[in-house]
């Protein structure tokens, strides 16, 4: 393969492979050196309005904090002092001693720290923080009776974790970035600054605004600047003639991107990077996702090949440097909040194909050169996601399948790009800005560019709700009086009466789950004002103001319900036994459901096996679960957020299943208290759909997909011997596009044996590549909890032979 | 109307016929093979059948049996199959809670099968499937298959018949236009040697595939490759010269498996090929390609 950019002397399999067996070979650490940087700073701005204290610390950090170029490396720009190794973000959240303790020898998200780190964060560090971080200060913000609730482990939500993280959880404008550079950024603001109007009320928070603005673009020319040098440093003392040019060529990069234009496509790239890098230093948040990569580098890889300046090849190879570099960045987390996504999971979420501004097929040969990527690298970041819309051709399908098949780990799922470009337009989006949309982090359709959705800001716990509707909202775990006091089982007359009783706990929870979340939002704004990311928010710099207070063009914060179908199958359990049939007495029930069905097997395989269940077709027992989840997100919609705009809900889990199970005692579904709620989000329980995935795809495509606008999933898992030939795949691809006809908004495939993640729990050191999809993104398996294993392995296996 | 005696429908079938299929499951079989896929098919009455995996050792199906019929034991129930058929199966598979206990084999009418098929209607569409009978010999029901073949053809789904050809030619005739695909089995061509391992002669088979060949019927052989019955190519290249001489091209080996095994211990049978391997893809296009099986004799094309 000819080269024109780069000299000969490496092939791209040979870059690629290197580059990621080292990135795969890394043992992740805790870095300090951000926690210290950061505290310098604020330390010195003590007495300053917060919006500048934090724009300084943002420009500390780029001014100082250690950088490097790794061997072989195209594309540069590390997250902490070494690759894949974790900061801390003492601004958001601390972590007590026990929790440091527990860093490297807890199963998940492991990470090392020495002694002399621990120490410094413990002594030195986190002190000074101790009344100050956000996540310490939002005591002050929520009401006593939140904190009571709050307080139980056997919650029905946790708005905490977000005070520890910042938002994330949006699609930054890279694209323009990319077009224009943050010299226009910059001019802008200046130009803002100088033209506020004497007479406008906001005044000092706009100007304070776009101060912090033009700090933390000073802090960016810096950054790249600082690299820069380091590549024509290393250049200099190069001996290797190929390496010494390559370094040469990224000195040349780093002059330019991202503070100008790019005008090549490898200037592109190493924008296109920077870019999310410095976001993603700047807060803790996860889930600030990339976006359409394949149509944002398309016009500049088309120029490139155009000139003759740029091969295919080397096109692919500099876009491997990126795929590998996405894993650099990793977030340290609680224990408590780790277990829950687990895998190092940023949630980069990364989408390809869909539509073209024209409401075209979008798929176009840098499409196929991603998914060359993906497949080459195929780690669980970028979370790279599919839009498929009517007019994609099959082939772009088939290719992704073939990667899921010869990969057999699930990646890429699948989104209905014509339902959800309608979907988002009805949400209040143009046709230009929806058919634009792209998912952050899991499955979440959002504006590019445009929306801090904060898509993330909750799971809330369904079956939790219909625990205590059953039991006058005392929680059966604690005996804790948690909800409204809307009577026992054994009170309701009619079947009417229990969805009633549901209803008034969802509602009430919901209502709480509002009120604390826009409290941390308050908070958020009050204290970590994410300035970098408002730059890459339409809307900010217009109105002056930050987008964690409402600067952004559109505002949401999502929250997600789960345990959709085990609510749905219990209450099918109700209604057929109790209030039908009347073969189960309602005391029967409460008293299964509070001793766990102790000494009640027999009556628990009889609500397992004697009462149809979501997921197989059965109309009756499919609507049930469409009562559910039209009540949840009816329920959440056309709330008001404190940054204006509504909130949205999502009927998706990631794998909070699983620990939301632990909150819950057992169900009439056949559940046994604590075990993990159903995965994936409007996905049937495991095990309950027994009629093949043709009829699980009608259960779920009943659903109101759209109403849950923030998102939802549906995952299905295939034996990869039911996908041995062309023919076999080409039926999946129908089985998609024929699911996507019926209403379905997003579908994800495992396809991997079931011997296999049996074997990864027994021996991690021999599947360290495998990636899985956990209920809507990817992680390596062995990286996962071992109660996330286990669930994972004993969902249903559609075509098992 | 003629109600069928069906034993399974499984949506999704994607190894039955082109595209995204239906395969609805039809009880009895003329032919009783060891490496029988689906033992639960034979015989014509609902037969019990027990899914070890899922049994709790509860014993209630003890509790609801006649004298007799189930022994409690240790590691669970054991079974008098032959005296656990008909209404009793349906008595004892009610009384398991835990799902354990099926009865393989219930009496359906035609327009009950055909409201399960049409749903995946627009995955037919999508795909270019439909529906499959299989069984057992699904053409012992004639009269149902004709009848739900005809909702099929209706409604405008493609139909195919999974058919061992032991039945009447009569049926084929009678069955004419309605199906748009025969997946035929040829097993092997030795009268003899078909008798010892299947119970029955091909005599039939042979014949009645020499008459379907000279209609306009569309017509996929389908060879079981057995271990130790017809895995040479001696044997092969027999079936596929029969086959050229018929005119036939569309033909597939199918190799050995185990898939069966559980099945025959769940409804009280005893399964004779445990020690005999499952035929590697290997093995098997090493067969295709001795017998030279997928070349159609002076007939290139």
């Amino acid at each position: 393969m000819k080269k024109l950019l780069f000299p000969e002397g490496i092939t791209r399999q040979e870059r690629t492979e290197f580059l990621n067996a080292r990135m795969r070979a890394v043992v992740p650490e805790i870095c300090v050196e951000r926690a210290r940087l950061v505290t310098e700073s604020y330390q010195s701005t003590e007495g300053e309005p917060y919006i500048l204290r934090r724009a300084k610390a943002l420009r500390h950090l780029l001014e100082h904090m250690t950088i490097f170029i790794d061997q072989e490396e195209l594309i540069v720009g590390n997250h902490a002092a070494k690759p894949r190794c974790a900061p801390v973000f003492p601004e958001f959240g601390l972590f007590d001693e026990k929790e440091l303790d527990l860093m490297p020898v807890r199963k998940v998200d492991t990470l090392q720290i020495s002694e002399e780190d621990k120490r410094f964060l413990l002594d030195d560090i986190f002190p000074y923080w101790k009344t100050r971080c956000a996540g310490e200060r939002a005591v002050h913000y929520f009401s006593p009776e939140l904190l009571r609730i709050l307080d139980s482990p056997y919650r029905v939500f946790n708005p905490l974790s977000r005070t520890r993280s910042g938002h994330g959880h949006y699609l930054p404008n890279v694209r323009r970035i990319l077009q224009e550079g943050f010299v226009s950024i910059e001019e802008k603001a200046a130009r803002y600054l100088k033209e506020l109007d004497y007479c406008d009320p906001d005044y000092a928070e706009k100007m304070q605004f776009y101060q912090a603005a033009l700090i933390c673009i000073d802090g960016v020319k810096a950054f790249q600047k600082r690299y820069a040098e380091l590549a024509r440093s290393m250049a200099a003392d190069c001996t290797d003639e190929r390496r010494k040019k390559e370094l040469s060529l990224i000195a040349a990069n780093c002059d330019r991107v991202p503070y100008q234009p790019a005008r090549t496509y490898f200037e592109a790239v190493q924008s296109f990077w920077f870019v999310i890098l410095i976001d993603y230093c700047g807060q803790n948040g996860s889930s600030i996702s990339d976006g359409r990569v394949d149509q944002i580098l398309r016009p500049y890889y088309e120029k490139d090949l155009a000139d003759g300046v740029l091969s295919r090849d080397e096109a692919g190879e500099i876009l491997e440097c990126l795929w590998v570099k996405h894993s650099d960045i990793i977030k340290a987390g609680t224990y408590s909040s780790v277990r829950n996504n687990g895998g190092f999971s940023t949630a980069n979420n990364l989408v390809l194909g869909g539509l073209d501004p024209q409401g075209n097929d979008a798929v176009c040969d840098m499409t196929y050169l991603c998914l060359e990527a993906e497949e080459a690298v195929f780690n669980s970041e970028p979370n790279t996601s599919i839009r498929l819309s009517s007019k994609n051709p099959d082939a772009y399908v088939n290719r992704v399948i073939q990667i899921l098949v010869h990969k057999e780990g699930g990646k890429m799922p699948f989104f209905n790009d014509d339902q959800i470009i309608d979907a988002l337009m009805r949400d209040g989006l143009t046709r230009e800005e929806a058919l634009d949309y792209a998912i952050v982090g899991c499955v979440e359709p959002t504006g590019y560019g445009n929306t801090m959705g904060s898509t993330n800001a909750g799971m809330f716990n369904l079956a939790k709700c219909l625990e205590l509707a059953l039991f006058n909202g005392v929680c059966q775990m604690s005996g804790m009086q948690m909800g409204p006091k809307t009577g026992y089982l054994t009170d309701f007359k009619t079947f009417e009466e229990v969805q009633e009783a549901f209803r008034t706990q969802v509602t009430y929870f919901v209502n709480l789950m509002v009120c604390s979340l826009n409290c941390t939002e308050k908070l958020i704004g009050d204290y970590c004002p994410h300035i970098f990311s408002s730059l890459l928010l339409d809307g900010c710099l217009e109105n002056g103001r930050d987008c964690t207070r409402g600067g952004a063009k559109y505002n949401h914060i999502g929250i997600n319900g789960v345990g959709t179908a085990d609510v749905a199958d219990s209450l099918n359990v109700i209604r057929h036994m109790i209030y039908e049939t009347h073969s189960v007495s309602a005391e029967e029930v409460m008293e299964a459901m509070r001793t766990d069905f102790k000494d009640k097997e027999i009556l628990r395989q009889r609500f397992l096996n004697q009462v149809p269940k979501y997921g197989n077709d059965v109309d009756a027992a499919d609507h049930m679960a469409v009562w559910v989840a039209k009540l949840y997100c009816d329920c959440v919609r056309d709330k008001a957020t404190v940054r204006g705009g509504t909130f949205r809900p999502g009927l998706f889990c990631l794998s909070s299943n699983t620990p939301l199970g632990r909150q819950v005692c057992a169900l009439p579904s056949g559940r046994l208290a604590g075990t993990p709620l159903g995965d994936g989000g409007i996905s049937p329980k495991h095990s309950m759909d027994t009629h093949g995935p043709t009829a699980a795809a009608r259960s779920v495509a009943k659903l109101p997909h759209t109403l849950a606008i923030n998102g939802v999933n549906f995952n299905m898992k295939f034996l990869p011997s039911i996908l041995k030939t062309p023919e076999d795949q080409q039926k999946l691809t129908d089985l998609i596009r024929t699911y996507f006809s019926l209403g379905g908004m997003h579908i994800q495939f495992n396809i991997l044996t079931r011997e296999k993640l049996i074997a990864a729990q027994k021996h991690p050191d021999k599947y360290r590549s495998l990636v899985v999809r956990v209920a809507g993104y990817s992680a390596f398996f062995v990286e996962l909890d071992k109660d996330i294993q286990d669930e994972i392995i004993s969902r249903t296996e559609h075509g098992a032979a | 109307m003629t109600k069928g005696m069906i034993f399974d429908i499984q949506r999704y079938s994607i190894h039955d016929g082109p595209g995204i299929r239906t395969t609805v499951f039809l009880k009895e079989c003329p032919l009783r093979c060891a490496w029988c896929a689906n033992p639960e098919s034979w015989g014509s009455v609902p037969r019990l059948f027990h899914l070890q995996s899922r049994c709790i050792r509860c014993f209630s199906c003890a509790a609801a049996a006649k004298e007799g019929q189930v022994k409690a034991a240790p590691d669970g129930p054991i079974f008098d199959f032959g005296s656990c058929t008909g209404d009793d199966a349906l008595r004892l598979a009610a009384a398991c809670p835990a799902g354990a206990l099926v009865v393989k084999g219930t009496p359906m009418a035609p327009e009950e099968v055909f409201r399960v098929i049409e749903r995946d209607l627009p995955f037919y569409e999508r795909s270019g499937g439909g529906v499959t009978l299989s069984g057992g010999e699904p053409l012992l029901q004639k009269d149902f298959a004709k009848e739900l073949l005809t909702l099929c053809k209706e409604a405008r789904i493609s139909t195919a018949v999974e058919t061992t050809g032991l039945v009447p030619w009569e049926t084929f005739a009678e069955l004419q236009g309605l199906v748009d695909l025969y997946l035929y089995d040829i097993k092997h061509l030795d009268p003899e040697v078909h008798k010892a391992r299947t119970g029955r002669s091909n005599e039939q088979i042979s014949e009645n595939l020499k008459k379907l060949s000279a209609t306009d019927a569309h017509i996929h052989v389908r060879t079981p490759v057995i271990p130790g019955f017809n895995d040479t190519p001696e044997a092969l290249r027999a079936i596929a010269d029969f086959l050229d001489a018929l005119g036939i091209r569309e033909r597939t080996l199918l190799p050995f498996h185990q898939y069966g095994s559980s099945k025959f211990r769940s409804c009280g049978l005893s399964y004779q090929m445990d020690s005999v391997p499952q035929m590697t893809p290997e093995t098997l296009q090493h067969l295709a390609e001795t017998s030279k099986f997928y070349q159609t004799g002076g007939n290139k094309s």
